[in-house]
């Protein structure tokens, strides 16, 4: 028998391993983070215990679910909700990331593969774009291009959706 | 977090707030933070098993103090090292290695919060761009060949400044040799009386970084 399926700190970590790896599995394969319900049966649980991985996971890591709801919204370095940030992988375009930087962390995800990120400039909406793969930046078209946030990084869980 | 066509994009954006102006950066510093182990980590099975052991919460506390608002010694240096990547080739042009033209234009640029002994490790990197590579050709050098072999070597060692100062590269750093190796400055090229300028500029930089985070 599973941990007490009420008390999310009493959650064994090997749950929470295999619960973490395959979200991130279906998400890098799919584009789509799993519902609990196809999660329980990717791992053999029931749904009720699979809905307590995910809000655990989610706690433990810079996620989040869409607010009154289990549906989860953002599952780092993607999102499942559409961003600006639009992800292509081997030139399919069916990701988005969480935020800009968490854009560059997807090659991590993907060895060996080629990532472009295409978004539009906040002030002016003119076209950017980066590829990379693995350790290289293949391109970076403006080169100038420059990356800013004005939210603490790594703070509460309220900052989380960074702007 | 977001993406802006340039740093001066970003300043003009609506909501920016100069209180974090600090992290109006280069893509390139973003993809080496966005490099720490806890984002290179997310693929293994173990992952929050080791997202919630020691070797995390170093990793975490490391992302955080690289992205807290630098001392105002540390953002002088950078402001230094992005001088000297901008200086003007010409000045290099038939200078021996008692000139001081290198120096006057660097001074023409310099950020005047730098600290004196930092400007002087300073002033000695931009001395090494000129003093190693001599200005007059070897005898059996074609003269105008020597002059673009020069040219271009102060180049690199500018574009190499220019990258370990959005980098924010600390003293004891690995990643300028790679730098280096990607640019070409390998095998042979190592031999050549350049490479040893751009090694001298190369501990200078990081000499610069030790002190500036020792002040």
């Amino acid at each position: 028998m599973a941990a007490d399926l009420t008390e999310p700190e009493q959650i064994p970590l090997t749950e929470l391993d295999a619960a973490f790896a395959a979200i991130m599995s279906e998400i890098v394969d799919t584009g789509v983070a799993p519902h609990y319900a196809e999660l329980a049966v990717t791992l053999g649980i029931t749904p009720i215990r699979a809905k307590a991985l995910v809000k655990r996971v989610i706690d433990l890591t810079p996620g989040w679910l869409h607010p009154g709801t289990d549906y989860i919204a953002s599952f780092p370095p993607f999102n499942n909700q559409p961003t600006q940030y639009r992800v292509s992988i081997d030139g399919e375009q069916r990701w988005f990331a969480q935020c800009a930087f968490e854009a560059l962390a997807i090659r991590w995800l993907v060895p060996g593969q080629t990532v472009t990120v295409d978004a539009p400039c906040l002030l002016g909406g003119d076209p950017l774009r980066i590829v990379m793969r693995d350790e290289e930046i293949l391109l970076m078209d403006p080169p100038e291009m420059a990356g800013y946030t004005r939210s603490v990084v790594g703070g509460d869980a309220a900052t989380r959706p960074f702007r | 977090m977001n993406l802006f066509r340039s740093e001066e994009d970003a300043r003009n954006w609506e909501e920016y707030d100069h209180r974090m102006s600090h992290l109006v950066r280069p893509v390139e510093w973003w993809a080496d933070t966005f490099s720490a182990p806890m984002f290179r980590e997310r693929g293994r099975s173990d992952f929050i098993s080791w997202l919630t052991g020691p070797e995390a919460s170093g990793t975490f506390a490391e992302l955080r103090e690289r992205m807290s608002p630098p001392r105002p010694d540390v953002r002088a240096t950078t402001a230094a090292a992005s001088a000297l990547s901008k200086v003007d080739l010409s000045v290099v042009d038939g200078a021996s290695a008692d000139d001081r033209s290198v120096e006057r234009s660097l001074m023409t640029v310099w950020p005047a919060a730098v600290q004196v002994e930092i400007a002087r490790h300073w002033r000695n990197t931009a001395r090494a761009m000129i003093v190693a590579i001599p200005a007059e050709p070897l005898p059996d050098v074609d003269q105008q060949l020597w002059t673009e072999t020069r040219r271009s070597a102060v180049r690199d060692v500018q574009a190499a400044t220019g990258w370990l100062a959005r980098a924010d590269v600390r003293a004891g750093d690995v990643r300028l040799t790679h730098r280096l190796a990607q640019m070409g400055w390998q095998g042979e090229v190592a031999d050549q009386p350049a490479w040893t300028a751009m090694e001298q500029s190369a501990r200078a930089i990081l000499k610069c970084q030790a002190l500036a985070e020792l002040t």
